[in-house]
Formats: C-alpha cells, sequence, structure tokens
C-alpha cells in the first residue's frame, strides 16, 4: 500500500456534538477544519425505518447496525465489542457514525449546579473542577443556543442563568403534569426538563409533535442530534471524513503532536498533519487511542505519563421502579421524556452518599404490556385488550441517575487480545459500583415506595439492577496539574501543548444529570480557546 | 389457511383479521413450528386449553405485537434475562402499524415514531379508562 497524507491546520477526531460544535465554530473563523470519523454516515430516514422493522424495540443500538471497520457495542444480541472485566457490566451505547450518540437520546439538556463543580471543597468527597460554574455559564448559554434547547423560563432549577433559554418549554403531558402536583405538594421538587427539542420552529428544524420516539430516533428532528453540526461544519468549509478509523496520534520528542493515522475500510493507512489536534471521540474510544499510540518517547501512550488516562471511568448508575397509578394517565402523549425530580441533586448528605436525579417515563407502556400480557398472564381477546388498556394508562416508570466519584480503578483500556478488522484493539472496562452510590440506591428506593403510594400505586416493582445510562464521563480528567489529571482547564493535554479533548471524558465530577449539555458548553468554551479569545469572562458566545 | 383464521378469530375475538398478514404470519409460523396445523386443530377445539400454549402465544405475539417470535432483549443492558437465553430464531417483525395493540389503543396514543395530532395535544386531560367500543 503507498502511503498517503492528508493536511489541515485543525484535525478532530469524531462528529459528535463536542467535535461538530468546535469544527463548526472554527470554520466559521475561517479555519481549515478536518474531520475524521470513524462511522459512516446514516440517513435518518433509514433509521426509522430499522426501528419499525426490529423485533428489540427496547434496545436504543438495534437500529444502528455497526460498520464492520468501526463497530460500537450492541446488545440484543451483543457483540462483545466492549469487553468487560469489571465486577458490574459497565453496558455502554454509543454510536460510531457521522453525528454519533446525539441520534438517540432523550435530549435532556441540564446545566450542572455550581456544587458540582465544588464537591472536594464542600463535601469532601471526588474531585472539584478547575473552573467554576461562573466560568462555564456563558457557554451554557452558547451550547443551548447552538443546539436548540426549550426550558421551564419561570422555574428555577438550580444553576443560574445569564439569559433566557432560547425556547420556552413544551407543554407538559397532562401525566407529567398530574406527577408534578402530587408531588409538589408532598415535599418534593418536581420540574420540567430542559431539553433540546424544538418548542417552535428553530435552526431549519420543526416542532416535537409527539412522535414518542425521541429514544432510539427521533423521526423528523425536532430532537437535536449531532448530525446538525457535522453539516453545518461542512456548510462552513470543514472538510468531513467518514469512515476513516484513527487508531494512532503521533508526537515529536517535545511532545507536540505532528499527525494522526486513520484507516480506511480497506485497510489503507493515511498520515494527517496539522498545526493542532482535537479528540472528540468519546469517553472510551478516546483514552483507547490515546493508549494505543505508544512510543519509544511515549511507552505508556499519549498523555499518559501519570498513569491517568482511561481511568475514573464514571456513569450515572441507575434504579428504577414501576407501579400501577390510581389514575389513568397514558404515558406515551408527548415526547418520552419531560419531568424530574431535583431535590436529590444537592445537600450535606453528599458528604455520606451520592447525589441523584430521579425522572419520569412518558414512554408509551402499550409494547411491553402486551408482551407480558401474552406470554407471562396467558390472556387472548377482549380479556387481553381490556388488560393492556388499563397497562398502557397506568402503569408508570420512574428511573434515576446517581452521582458516581471518580475512582481510578474504574478504567478503559485497549485490549491486548482482541482486535477489529482493521487491526485495532477493542474497548476493555473495568467497572464497578461503589458504596457510595449503594448507600443512596437504599434512599432512592424508598423514596419511591413513597411516590408510589402518593400516586396511589399498586403492583410495585423495584429495578435495582444499578442499569447504565451511557453517560461515558471522567477518563481523561481536567484537573490543574498533571499529577491528578489528564488536561488543563483549557482541555489541553498535559505535555501535549497541540492536543486537546472536546468529550464528557474531561468531567473531574460526574453530578447527577445527562452529560450532553456540559460536552455542548466545554465544546464551545474549547473553540473560544483555540480561536485566541480570553477566557473566560470575554466569551463570544454567539456562534453557528 | 382458513384453519389459522378460524383459530385467530377465536383467539383475538376480532372478526376484522386482515386476511394477507394471516397468510405471511401462517406461513412463517408454519415454518417455525412443523407440528402447527395439528396444533391448530386442537386450538380450535380448545382455545384456552393448555396443551398448545405455546401455539396460542405465537399466534397472539403475531397479531398484536406484529412479529413472528420473541425478540426483545433484557430491557436494559447489563440487565440479565433467562428469556433471552431461551431464544429461538431471530424474531421477524410483519406489521409494526398494524399491530393490534396499537388498535386497542389508538383513541389515546399514538404508534411510537408516528405523528398523531397538533404539537401539544398531549397536555389536555386523555379519556378516562373505558373499554373501546
Amino acid at each position: 500500500m503507498t502511503s498517503m497524507t492528508d493536511s489541515a491546520e485543525t484535525v478532530v477526531v469524531g462528529s459528535g456534538v463536542a467535535g461538530g460544535l468546535v469544527a463548526c465554530r472554527l470554520a466559521a473563523a475561517g479555519g481549515s477544519v478536518l474531520i475524521l470519523e470513524a462511522g459512516p454516515w446514516l440517513k435518518r430516514a433509514e433509521i426509522v425505518e430499522n426501528f419499525r422493522n426490529s423485533a428489540a424495540k427496547s434496545d436504543f443500538m438495534s437500529p444502528y447496525p455497526p460498520a464492520p471497520h468501526a463497530l460500537h457495542p450492541t446488545y440484543a444480541p451483543p457483540n462483545g465489542y466492549l469487553i468487560e472485566k469489571g465486577e458490574h457490566p459497565y453496558g455502554a451505547q454509543y454510536i460510531r457514525a457521522v453525528g454519533g450518540t446525539t441520534w438517540h437520546w432523550a435530549a435532556a439538556a441540564w446545566r450542572l449546579l455550581p456544587s458540582d463543580f465544588r464537591l472536594r471543597s464542600l463535601y469532601g468527597v471526588g474531585k472539584d473542577w478547575p473552573i467554576t460554574y461562573e466560568d462555564l455559564e456563558p457557554y451554557y448559554q452558547a451550547a443551548e443556543e447552538a443546539l436548540g434547547v426549550s426550558g421551564p423560563q419561570h422555574t428555577d432549577v438550580g444553576s443560574p442563568r445569564s439569559r433566557p433559554y432560547p425556547m420556552d418549554a413544551l407543554p407538559l403531558s397532562w401525566m407529567d403534569r398530574r406527577f408534578a402536583e402530587v408531588l409538589n405538594g408532598a415535599g418534593f421538587t418536581v420540574v420540567p426538563e430542559p431539553a433540546a427539542r424544538n418548542s417552535r420552529p428553530y435552526d431549519e428544524r420543526p416542532t416535537c409533535c409527539g412522535n414518542n420516539n425521541c429514544m432510539p430516533i427521533c423521526p423528523i428532528a425536532a430532537q437535536y442530534a449531532g448530525e446538525v453540526h457535522a453539516i453545518k461544519a461542512q456548510r462552513l468549509g470543514a472538510r468531513l471524513l467518514a469512515n476513516a478509523v484513527v487508531y494512532r496520534i503521533e508526537c515529536d520528542d517535545k511532545g507536540l503532536v505532528q499527525a494522526v493515522h486513520y484507516k480506511r475500510p480497506d485497510g489503507g493507512s493515511v498520515r494527517v498533519t496539522g498545526k493542532r489536534f482535537v479528540l472528540a471521540a468519546n469517553g472510551i474510544e478516546t483514552p483507547k487511542l490515546m493508549l494505543m499510540s505508544t512510543s519509544e518517547r511515549y511507552p505508556a501512550g499519549v498523555g499518559n505519563q501519570h498513569d491517568l488516562v482511561g481511568r475514573h471511568l464514571m456513569d450515572h448508575p441507575g434504579t428504577g421502579v414501576t407501579f400501577l397509578a390510581r389514575e389513568a394517565l397514558w404515558p406515551g402523549r408527548g415526547p418520552m421524556e419531560m419531568t424530574s425530580v431535583v431535590n436529590f441533586r444537592d445537600g450535606p448528605f453528599r458528604r455520606e452518599h451520592a447525589a441523584k436525579k430521579l425522572h419520569l417515563s412518558n414512554a408509551s407502556q402499550t409494547r411491553s404490556a402486551a408482551m407480558s400480557l401474552i406470554t407471562e398472564q396467558g390472556l387472548a381477546g377482549k380479556a387481553l385488550e381490556t388488560q393492556l388498556r388499563e397497562l398502557s394508562a397506568r402503569r408508570l416508570r420512574i428511573d434515576s441517575f446517581h452521582e458516581q466519584l471518580p475512582r481510578p480503578e474504574n478504567r478503559v483500556l485497549p485490549s491486548t487480545a482482541k482486535r477489529d478488522k482493521l487491526g485495532i484493539a477493542y474497548p476493555e472496562v473495568h467497572y464497578a459500583v461503589e458504596d457510595y452510590v449503594r448507600r443512596s440506591a437504599v434512599h432512592t428506593r424508598a423514596t419511591y415506595a413513597r411516590i408510589a403510594q402518593l400516586m396511589g400505586g399498586t403492583d410495585i416493582t423495584f429495578h435495582d439492577d444499578f442499569a447504565p445510562n451511557n453517560h461515558i464521563m471522567g477518563t481523561t480528567l481536567m484537573a490543574d496539574n498533571p499529577s491528578s489529571g489528564v488536561v488543563d482547564r483549557d482541555c489541553r493535554v498535559f505535555g501535549h501543548d497541540n492536543l486537546y479533548v472536546a468529550s464528557s471524558a474531561v468531567m473531574p465530577s460526574a453530578a447527577s444529570v445527562n452529560c450532553t449539555l456540559t460536552i455542548a458548553a466545554l465544546a464551545c468554551r474549547l473553540s473560544d480557546h483555540l480561536l485566541g479569545h480570553v477566557l473566560p469572562t470575554s466569551a463570544s458566545a454567539r456562534l453557528p | 389457511m382458513r384453519l389459522f383464521m378460524q383459530v385467530s378469530t377465536l383467539l383475538t375475538e376480532r372478526s376484522d383479521l386482515d386476511p394477507s398478514l394471516a397468510m405471511r404470519y401462517a406461513n412463517l409460523l408454519s415454518e417455525r413450528m412443523p407440528q402447527m396445523a395439528a396444533g391448530l386443530a386442537e386450538l380450535a377445539q380448545q382455545p384456552h386449553g393448555d396443551a398448545q400454549r405455546s401455539l396460542r402465544e405465537a399466534i397472539l405475539t403475531a397479531w398484536y405485537v406484529g412479529q413472528v417470535g420473541l425478540g426483545d432483549p433484557p430491557p436494559r443492558p447489563g440487565a440479565r434475562s433467562s428469556k433471552e437465553e431461551v431464544r429461538g430464531p431471530q424474531p421477524v417483525v410483519f406489521a409494526y402499524e398494524k399491530a393490534l395493540m396499537f388498535d386497542s389503543v389508538s383513541d389515546v396514543l399514538t404508534i411510537p415514531s408516528y405523528c398523531r395530532d397538533v404539537p401539544g395535544y398531549w397536555a389536555a386531560q386523555p379519556p378516562r379508562l373505558s373499554p373501546r367500543k
């Protein structure tokens, strides 16, 4: 194979929400930008058809068959791509394709709380961020404007705002409204969830009309997906190469990255030089790439002089409950998730056990109810249809995110045993759920029982399995110094002055909310840094 | 085929089943269940007996869920499920939109991935629970 080369001023690895935003903002400022995406382009209409034709409708990866040259984990059936070595399955879902994993998400667009940045100072656990909420606030706003976030303008959700949400909140479903009324009357704090979902036409995308299919695919693009910024970046002059699987970062002896190398599906290798490089390939593939990039000068991999790359892996381990509510509330009308219980997100209890957010599912219960009524209860005919209406109207499900602490033993490594068809290592995960989370889950279970009681619940079933929530955080932590983390406050990799990470991998605390808006905010902040703006006070927040 | 339709009508208590769907379900089920003809004869006599439980469930799953074969994985990755382990050949979806489960609730709920009404319709109180006419 002849050796091939390419070049750009800025090379971005990954085209999800993080890579897309960075590429867009640099391209808008006139920079030469090349995005390398491991997976293929996807067409929304084909994903929708895949969903309708799939028998595994509760598996959100099912409409996204992995590309043979850029595998991602699937679970129905399991393809073994994510090698599990720990005592608890990490079970992450992520999509290697243009646009990344925001193809399927519930679009929950939460900001962290100011206290989430100061966990160690306030509560003596976990880590502090080297930046504050105030540093990130303008970029949260920028991210909300870029993604298109609708939120409750007159409700304090705990994260101070300098400006209104770009869009007003969608009206709550009847079910969510009743749930909020009942719980708020009993001392809970239930709020409408800010969401990257259109409540009016925004950014050339339509208003949500309640297809109730946010996961695994919004059929009409009322919900943000990463392809939005991948496409915008191209329009602004960035080049995007799909099916370009980066497998090596090449550094000189001073640590400056000279090039990244990618493989094409046919196995051919291309060397891409540049002035600076941004890794935006999520919290598993990014550290895997850094650790695979060994050399004589960097035998432990890039950025790994202190053995920190890949460590401190976190998620939001979830427990849940289902029960039959007294009232006919009919989940399934509107988007799949609209309200959250937020009064356990912060408090002195965080010294002892994990913060958490609880959220009510508004996904239709009809299909799972039909299957269990037929195969478990043996019903047929009119009796089946009567019960199906009963369960569809009254079965509620609540889930939770528990905050995990960054622990070095939870980690991602390139496998030494398994490689894909291009010869690139599978990721291997070592993961456990700590007592800090387990103690909180005991309280969560009691809280579920209380909520069920308030809703007149019967037939209560608890789901205590610490389910994965695909919020891959922590594997290239942001810190003040290289002995504590992998990147500095500007998301620059310690020891490699022209290498940056745009990912939830840099988050030193997981907090208790979906991490996508924080990924987007950090990507906007990184863009300003790369453009030479003075950080953080003079943020030029408004951009495409 | 006539027998399959007769049993389907008995099991669903519906008289408006789609004959072209019936044909497709019958063909695939008979491929997967070689003893289907004998089982159908038995179900025609005793639709709710114990002997043909798996055939009855397969026929009802076809009509109500729109697919032949079960197929859902454990509801969340990482969770273990015995159903997953005993799963047979890959399930096949025939008629997502025509699955009777959606018809049972179509006065209130959309078929996920389809739009049923104007944005915000979901804010109004849904009908109270009552049997579908």
